[in-house]
C-alpha cells in the first residue's frame, strides 16, 4: 500500500524540475508584462499629478460615483485609457483585464474625477462586446472610448432593488423596435447621461427570471423624464427615470430576447469585481496615514494586511476575466469584504483624529458610506450567492 | 500552483486516512512516514538531500498536512532546513526568532520561552535581525524545560548558558529566513482553518434539526458564507505571499508586506473560524471524541505562535508609517 502511494512521489522530483524551469520562464515573461503595467501606472500618475498640481480637481472618496468631470474623462480618452481591454478595431486598447486594473487602481488611489466614463468602461462596453452584434458594437463602442457617450444603469426599480429579477418595466414589440414603459430608480448620473442601459421585461408569462431582456436607450428619446433624488450628503447623483412609450429601435436589443437574466448576472461580476469596491475611501486612508502615530500601529497593520489581500483578490478576478471566466462568486466575495474595508478605513481616520466638520474628507466619506454595502448588490444578497456555491452538491 | 498539487494533496489525504487516530502523534510514526514519502524535503533540491519541487509545493504540503489534521514539526523542520541549507529528515532542527540577540560573541546566553518541538529536535536555529546561528540542544550548557501549548503540542523553554553557537555562512539572509517562517506558519494556520471549515460545512448540510438540514436556517447559512468568504480571503493572502517569496528578485519590503499580510490574515481568519465552527456544531463540537477541537485548538495555538498576531500587526503598521504612502502602494500592498 505504502509502495503504491510512494510511486508518484518518486517520479515527482524529475517532473518538478521541469515545472521549476517553466516557472522561471513565466517569471521572465512576467517581468516584461510587469514593465508594461508599470508604464501604464506612470502614465495615469502623470495625468492625475498634473491636474492636481494645477488645482483642477480635489481628491475625494467615492470619486467614481460622485466626481464627474467630462473634461478629465476626455483627457483619459485621448491617452487611450478608456476601453483599454476592447478590440483595436473599435478604437480600444486591445490589452488584458490586468492592464485595466492598474489604470483603475491608480485613478481611485488619486481620488480622480472619473464618474463620467466609469460605468460604461466597467460594464456596458464589456456587455456590448459579449452580447451585442457587430453593428451595435461599431455604433456604440467608439463613442464610449472617446468619452462622448455617457451611460447610466437602468436596473433598479421602486419594487425591484436587491431583488433585481422583479423588474416591472416592460418593452413591448412595436413596428421597427420596442416600446418601453416603466420606472427606474437610484439611477446615478442619469441627468448627465447620453445613453441608458435598460433591463426590461419582454415577456411576463413565465417565472420572474425569465422574459427579461437588455436594451441600450438614447436618453434624448421622447418619453424619458429624469427627476433628481438628493442623497443624505446633499449631493445629486441619484435620479428617478420614467419611461412612457419610449421607442427603442430593434437593433438596440442587447443579446438575445428573454436571455436578460443570464446576461446581467455576467455583467454584475464586472460591476462587483473591481477595485472601486475596495478603494472608495483610499484617499482618506492616505490622509489618515499622515496623522497616525505609534499608538495606531496595530490597527494600521491589520488594515494594511486587508488592503494588500483585497488588491490581490482584484488581481485574481482580472486573471479570471482574462481566462474567459465570469468570476461571479469571487466578485461577490470581493465586494462583501472590500466594502467592509472601505468602512473600516473611515473608522481608522476617526481613530487618528481627523476632523469631522461637514465638508471635511472624513465627513464626506462617512456620508457616502451607507451606499457602499448596498449598491451593486447588498452584502446580504452577496452572502447568499456564496452560500449557494458552498452548498452546491 | 504546480501540476503536482493534486498528487501531493491526495498523497497527504491517504496518509492521514491510514494514520487514523495516530494523526496527533507528531514526532512518532506519522512524521517518520512524512519523511519517508519525501514530503519533509519538498522545496529543497535533490543534491542537498531534498525531494525537489518549488516553494509553492512546500506551502501546499504544509497546508494540506494541517488540513488533514496531521500534526508534524514540518514548519520548524523545513524552515530550519532552509536556514542551514540542508534538507530535514526524521532528525530535524527547530527554530526561534530573537531579533535583538547578540550572536557576535562565540558563546550565547539567552532564554527562549516556547520553542516548538524543542524536546525532540536535534538543534536550535536562531534567527536574529542580521544573523543565523545554530546550537545543539543536547549540549551540556543547554537546558530544555518541556511544556505543551493550547493544542497540546510539545514545546520547550530553552535556556542557553554560555553555549557556543555555529554561524551559518553563505545561506539565506536572516530576514529571508524569518519571512520563510512566517509564510510556513501562515500555511499551517490556513490548513487548520480549512480542516475546521470542512467539518463544519459537512455538519450543517447533513445534520437535521427542526425537520431540515441546519443550512436551511438563514442565520446558519449566513454564518457559513461569512466563514467561507474569509477562508478564501486568507487563501488569497497566502497565495500572494508564496508567489512573492518564490521570486528571488522581490524587493525585501514587498516580501515583508506579503508575508505579514498572510500571517495577519490567516490569524484573523483562525479566530473567526474557531468561533463559528464551534457555534455551528453545537455541543457535539466541544466533546473530546469529536474531532473539531483538534483543529480549533491548533488555530488558537498557531495564531500567536513565534510571535503574537498583534506583534505582526504592530510591525507592519510601524513600517507603513515610516515608509509612507508611496511604499505602501508600490511595495507593501502591491
Amino acid at each position: 500500500m505504502l509502495l503504491c502511494r510512494r510511486a508518484p512521489l518518486e517520479d515527482g522530483p524529475a517532473g518538478m524540475r521541469e515545472t521549476a524551469s517553466a516557472t522561471a520562464q513565466d517569471l521572465g515573461a512576467d517581468r516584461d508584462a510587469a514593465q508594461r503595467l508599470s508604464a501604464l501606472r506612470h502614465q495615469v500618475r502623470e495625468l492625475t499629478g498634473s491636474w492636481l498640481a494645477a488645482g483642477r480637481y480635489t481628491p475625494r472618496s467615492d470619486c467614481w460615483l460622485r466626481s464627474f468631470d467630462l473634461e478629465f474623462s476626455r483627457e483619459l480618452a485621448a491617452r487611450g485609457l478608456i476601453g483599454i481591454t476592447w478590440p483595436v478595431e473599435f478604437g480600444g486598447g486591445g490589452l488584458d483585464a490586468r492592464s485595466r486594473l492598474v489604470v483603475t487602481e491608480e485613478l481611485l488611489r488619486a481620488g480622480a474625477p472619473v464618474a463620467a466614463h466609469w460605468i460604461a468602461d466597467r460594464q456596458i462596453g464589456p456587455a456590448i462586446l459579449r452580447h451585442g452584434g457587430h453593428d451595435l458594437q461599431k455604433e456604440l463602442l467608439p463613442g464610449i472610448i472617446s468619452a462622448d457617450f455617457i451611460f447610466c444603469l437602468g436596473m433598479s426599480e421602486p419594487e425591484a432593488g436587491s431583488d433585481l429579477a422583479a423588474v416591472r418595466t416592460t418593452a413591448k414589440k412595436v413596428d421597427g423596435g420596442w416600446s418601453v414603459t416603466g420606472h427606474k430608480t437610484w439611477t446615478s448620473n442619469a441627468h448627465r447621461a447620453t445613453h441608458a442601459y435598460l433591463l426590461a421585461r419582454t415577456d411576463s408569462t413565465g417565472r420572474k427570471h425569465e422574459g427579461l431582456s437588455e436594451f441600450v436607450v438614447d436618453m434624448s428619446t421622447p418619453g424619458i423624464e429624469v427627476s433628481p433624488i438628493t442623497d443624505m450628503s446633499g449631493e445629486h447623483h441619484f435620479n428617478e427615470v420614467t419611461f412612457t412609450d419610449v421607442f427603442v429601435p430593434e437593433h438596440r436589443l442587447l443579446g438575445t430576447e428573454g436571455n436578460g437574466w443570464r446576461q446581467v448576472l455576467e455583467q454584475l461580476s464586472f460591476e462587483r469585481g473591481g477595485p472601486e469596491r475596495v478603494l472608495s475611501t483610499y484617499p482618506l486612508l492616505a490622509e489618515a496615514l499622515n496623522h497616525a502615530d505609534e499608538r495606531h500601529d496595530v490597527e494600521l497593520g491589520a488594515l494594511v494586511a486587508r488592503l494588500a489581500t483585497l488588491r490581490r483578490q482584484c488581481w485574481e478576478i482580472a486573471n479570471a476575466l482574462d481566462a474567459g471566466r465570469a468570476p461571479i462568486v469571487e466578485a461577490a466575495s470581493l465586494k462583501y469584504l472590500g466594502t467592509e474595508f472601505e468602512n473600516d478605513v473611515i473608522e481608522f481616520a476617526r481613530r487618528v483624529g481627523l476632523p469631522t466638520s461637514r465638508n471635511d474628507p472624513l465627513a464626506e466619506a462617512l456620508l457616502a458610506s451607507p451606499g457602499f454595502t448596498i449598491r451593486g448588490g447588498a452584502s446580504d444578497v452577496l452572502l447568499s450567492i456564496v452560500t449557494k456555491s458552498e452548498t452546491r452538491p | 500552483m504546480s501540476e503536482f498539487a493534486r498528487e501531493l494533496t491526495d498523497l497527504i489525504r491517504n496518509l492521514a486516512e491510514d494514520a487514523g487516530e495516530k494523526v496527533a502523534n507528531h514526532t512518532g510514526s506519522v512524521w517518520a512516514q512524512v519523511c519517508e514519502l519525501g514530503l519533509a524535503g519538498i522545496g529543497m533540491p535533490e543534491e542537498k538531500g531534498g525531494s525537489g519541487g518549488s516553494l509553492a509545493d512546500l506551502v501546499l504540503v504544509i497546508q494540506e498536512l494541517a488540513r488533514a489534521g496531521v500534526s508534524t514539526p514540518i514548519v520548524e523542520a523545513s524552515t530550519a532546513g532552509y536556514a542551514v541549507d540542508a534538507s530535514p529528515g526524521e532528525t530535524f532542527d527547530t527554530i526561534a526568532v530573537m531579533p535583538d540577540l547578540d550572536v557576535l560573541s562565540k558563546a550565547i546566553t539567552a532564554s527562549f520561552a516556547a520553542v516548538p518541538f524543542a524536546d525532540t529536535a536535534r538543534g536550535l536555529v536562531i534567527a536574529t535581525a542580521s544573523s543565523i546561528v545554530t546550537v545543539p540542544l543536547a549540549a551540556e550548557s543547554v537546558t530544555v524545560e518541556p511544556g505543551h501549548d493550547i493544542a497540546d503540542l510539545p514545546y520547550g523553554s530553552v535556556r542557553l548558558d554560555d553555549t557556543s553557537a555555529a554561524h551559518i555562512p553563505g545561506g539565506p539572509a536572516a530576514p529571508e529566513v524569518i519571512d520563510r517562517l512566517i509564510l510556513a506558519r501562515s500555511a499551517a494556520l490556513l490548513g487548520s482553518a480549512w480542516g475546521a471549515y470542512d467539518l463544519t460545512r459537512k455538519y450543517v448540510t447533513e445534520r437535521e434539526q427542526f425537520g431540515a438540514p441546519l443550512i436551511k436556517i438563514p442565520a446558519v447559512s449566513t454564518t457559513l458564507a461569512q466563514t467561507a468568504v474569509r477562508i478564501r480571503f486568507a487563501q488569497s493572502a497566502l497565495d500572494r505571499a508564496t508567489t512573492v517569496c518564490a521570486d528571488t528578485h522581490t524587493p525585501a519590503l514587498r516580501r515583508f508586506g506579503a508575508v505579514s499580510a498572510a500571517r495577519i490574515s490567516t490569524a484573523t481568519t483562525a479566530t473567526l473560524v474557531a468561533r463559528t465552527s464551534h457555534q455551528l456544531h453545537g455541543a457535539v463540537g466541544i466533546t473530546a471524541e469529536y474531532g473539531l477541537h483538534r483543529y480549533t485548538s491548533k488555530l488558537w495555538a498557531l495564531r500567536d505562535a513565534d510571535e503574537s498576531q498583534f506583534a505582526y500587526c504592530g510591525r507592519l503598521g510601524a513600517t507603513v508609517r515610516s515608509e509612507g504612502e508611496i511604499q505602501l502602494w508600490e511595495n507593501i500592498s502591491a
